[in-house]
């Protein structure tokens, strides 16, 4: 039943007052007072009588005497009070007894009031009045509290279906979340980028509850989109920083980690800002390979820019994983007050490493720790394997839906970055944008996020930026590679790419021609074309490319890149 | 007390010492330690000898106090921060944001 309904429908019924008292002419003597206050009366003759009355009748109040036969008023009330519950059942015990510790146990068993033996109308009246007022603020912090309640499971609905339900199902990933409250300040976030990526973010806003949880809505909703696109870890942290930075008000912020896992270029990029050390686990040596410190202040302090978002790449390893905490878990205490602390948890990592199942051995540790303590704060522990999932088909799959095609389109769209503007700008994603705007229902986006992509990075890479290829030779030359590419992307001043794309839909088929063009000397691109399958780590790219076009072809030294994809293929 | 405040004689400099747990606990008592403290370019001195902990919720109430420092073109500096108070200014690269001493 609805609280407001008990609340309006206990104004019209009469309210029902329990006598208990083995004196048959005290019992009618403290009818009349109570009924001229307009009360049901209820009799029992002993305690025993009284609980059977209480059960029957449910009293609003009760009137108690405390030596009687069978069962004397102290135990009755205690029982009374199991019974009643939270329900407000105010019991006033009447006694001619003067003795301290009697009238104390009264109090102690459950009694609210105590009014002495004779009885004095006047002050029994008083004390009615008085008792009513109580009863109408414990109805109100009933009613307050309900309503609480019920606004705390619509929000968090909405928030389950907003934030939690929109996470991806990643075999690879595994996570403990335990919130202080209903609500939880800590947000686990995951996703994929068009090409397959896996986009990871885990965040904790200044403090618990639900004003904590109220900015992972703006959080994911940003996330997801800004992934989907295919944007990458700088640009959806920036907007993040932006976006918080305009709706938390001073002194709100969000702390947050930033893990993404790129099974194409095989590397891992990390991003801490004001989480404890991201650990990456190596599995076969049993040991913590590398430790990322927070290097930036949490998001939603001030607006970033793109150089204040600078993520740490290293390669990506099949048994490695890593471990990502919020400052919950170090600060969670047990029964004693103890911190878990950095000490134990290292203990427990270690100990995971040798058992080979950390994150297992990690959560049962810190359970125990904790034991039924409750928490101070949000607790979340994640690990996430960098192996490619098995599941894994996000890149190699061409197909395209061809039924959602209109007949008759065909436009075309352009653009051209230049100088600096190449350095702050990723086309890619606005291309993908206006491809969804244009081809509407088209759902298999992922064939075009590869080839733009590929062909992009390739003429940003070796054609503005004239990194060298062989870097890439071997996978420990990724993360030098990369390094190099952030310098000069730095002290990039002159250059151009400029990307184009076509659409026509001839009589049964629609065709796509991406164009790319840069400002770089061209570059030799005989030899790729005519690698076999297994000739290192270069030119992959290009060749997946290739694989997902029904032509590919340059032109003018290699200045110009020409490809074609068609559907129904 | 948990919070405790001096101005000094020239109006221009105020000592805020956090004795004890720096968390939500103690933010009306924060808040009222510098509310009243206006005059133009003043010196907020957070010591934080005796802070024993320090949560985010702290953190952003150092942030509220930054606001109000610049309101009245003041600022705000922290001092003597204990080691494990030090690791939650590092973790959260609070060093951007004010001189800690």
């Amino acid at each position: 039943m609805n609280l407001d309904d008990l609340l309006d429908g206990k104004e019209t019924i009469r309210k029902k007052a329990l006598i208990v008292d083995d004196d048959r002419l005290f019992r009618m003597f403290l009818s009349k007072v109570l009924q001229s206050h307009d009360y049901e009366i209820i009799e029992a003759e002993n305690g025993k009588h009284a609980i059977e009355q209480f059960q029957q009748h449910s009293p609003d109040l009760i009137l108690m005497d405390v030596e009687m036969p069978v069962m004397g008023g102290i135990r009755s009330v205690r029982r009374i009070k199991e019974i009643a519950g939270n329900r407000f059942v105010p019991v006033v015990f009447v006694t001619a007894t003067n003795n301290e510790d009697t009238l104390s146990k009264c109090i102690l068993a459950g009694g609210d009031d105590l009014i002495p033996k004779p009885l004095n109308a006047v002050l029994l009246r008083s004390k009615l009045i008085a008792i009513e007022r109580n009863r109408a603020i414990y109805d109100e912090v009933e009613g307050l509290h309900s309503r609480m309640q019920r606004d705390q499971q619509i929000a968090e609905q909405v928030f389950n279906k907003a934030v939690l339900s929109g996470n991806i199902d990643f075999p690879g990933l595994q996570s403990l979340l335990l919130p202080a409250s209903t609500f939880s300040g800590d947000v686990m976030l995951t996703a994929l980028r068009p090409n397959g990526d896996l986009n990871l973010l885990l965040g904790d806003f200044t403090g618990h509850g639900l004003a904590a949880s109220i900015g992972a809505l703006p959080l994911s909703e940003t996330f997801r989109a800004m992934t989907a696109k295919g944007y990458s870890g700088p640009e959806i942290l920036q907007q993040i920083g932006r976006k918080l930075c305009n709706l938390l008000p001073t002194g709100m912020f969000l702390s947050a980690a930033y893990v993404s896992i790129s099974y194409e270029a095989n590397t891992v990029s990390i991003w801490n800002g004001g989480l404890p050390e991201i650990w990456l686990l190596n599995n076969q040596s049993k040991g913590i390979k590398q430790r990322f410190r927070s290097n930036h202040p949490p998001l939603g302090i001030f607006p970033p820019t793109a150089a204040d978002i600078q993520l740490e790449v290293v390669d990506r390893m099949e048994n490695e994983s890593l471990l990502l905490c919020s400052d919950g878990v170090l600060e969670a205490r047990n029964f004693d007050g103890e911190l878990f602390g950095d000490y134990r948890y290292f203990n427990a990592v270690n100990e995971g490493l040798q058992a080979r199942d950390t994150f297992t051995t990690l959560s049962q540790y810190l359970q125990r720790f904790c034991d039924d303590t409750p928490l101070d704060d949000d607790i979340s522990l994640i690990e996430v394997s960098c192996s490619r999932p098995l599941s894994n088909n996000s890149s190699a799959s061409s197909t395209l839906n061809s039924g959602s095609i209109e007949n008759n389109q065909s436009w075309q769209w352009s653009m051209t970055l230049e100088n600096r503007t190449l350095a702050r700008v990723d086309p890619v994603p606005l291309a993908i944008n206006q491809l969804q705007e244009l081809l509407g229902s088209l759902t298999d986006t992922q064939s075009i996020f590869v080839v733009l992509t590929e062909l992009y990075v390739n003429a940003l890479d070796h054609g503005v930026l004239l990194l060298s290829s062989e870097l890439k030779q071997s996978a420990a030359g990724f993360a030098k590679y990369f390094a190099e590419k952030e310098e000069r992307m730095k002290s990039l001043k002159n250059g151009y790419i400029r990307l184009a794309m076509e659409f026509q839909y001839l009589s049964d088929r629609g065709e796509l021609t991406i164009i790319l063009e840069d400002s770089g000397q061209g570059f030799d691109y005989q030899p790729w074309l005519e690698q076999s399958e297994n000739s290192g780590l270069s030119g992959r790219g290009l060749k997946l490319a290739s694989s997902l076009c029904s032509s590919l072809n340059f032109e003018e030294d290699g200045r110009r890149v020409i490809a074609t994809l068609e559907w129904p293929q | 007390m948990s919070v405790q405040s001096n101005i000094a004689s020239d109006g221009k400099t105020l000592n805020i010492s956090i004795i004890g747990r720096f968390d939500y606990s103690v933010h009306k008592e924060f808040r009222n330690a510098y509310s009243d403290h206006t005059n133009s370019r003043i010196a907020f001195k957070v010591d934080l000898r005796k802070a024993e902990y320090m949560d985010s919720s702290a953190l952003g109430m150092l942030l509220l106090l930054k606001e109000h420092a610049d309101k009245c073109q003041g600022s705000v500096s922290l001092h003597n921060p204990q080691p494990t108070v030090r690791k939650v200014l590092e973790i959260a690269n609070f060093d951007r944001f004010f001189p800690i001493s």
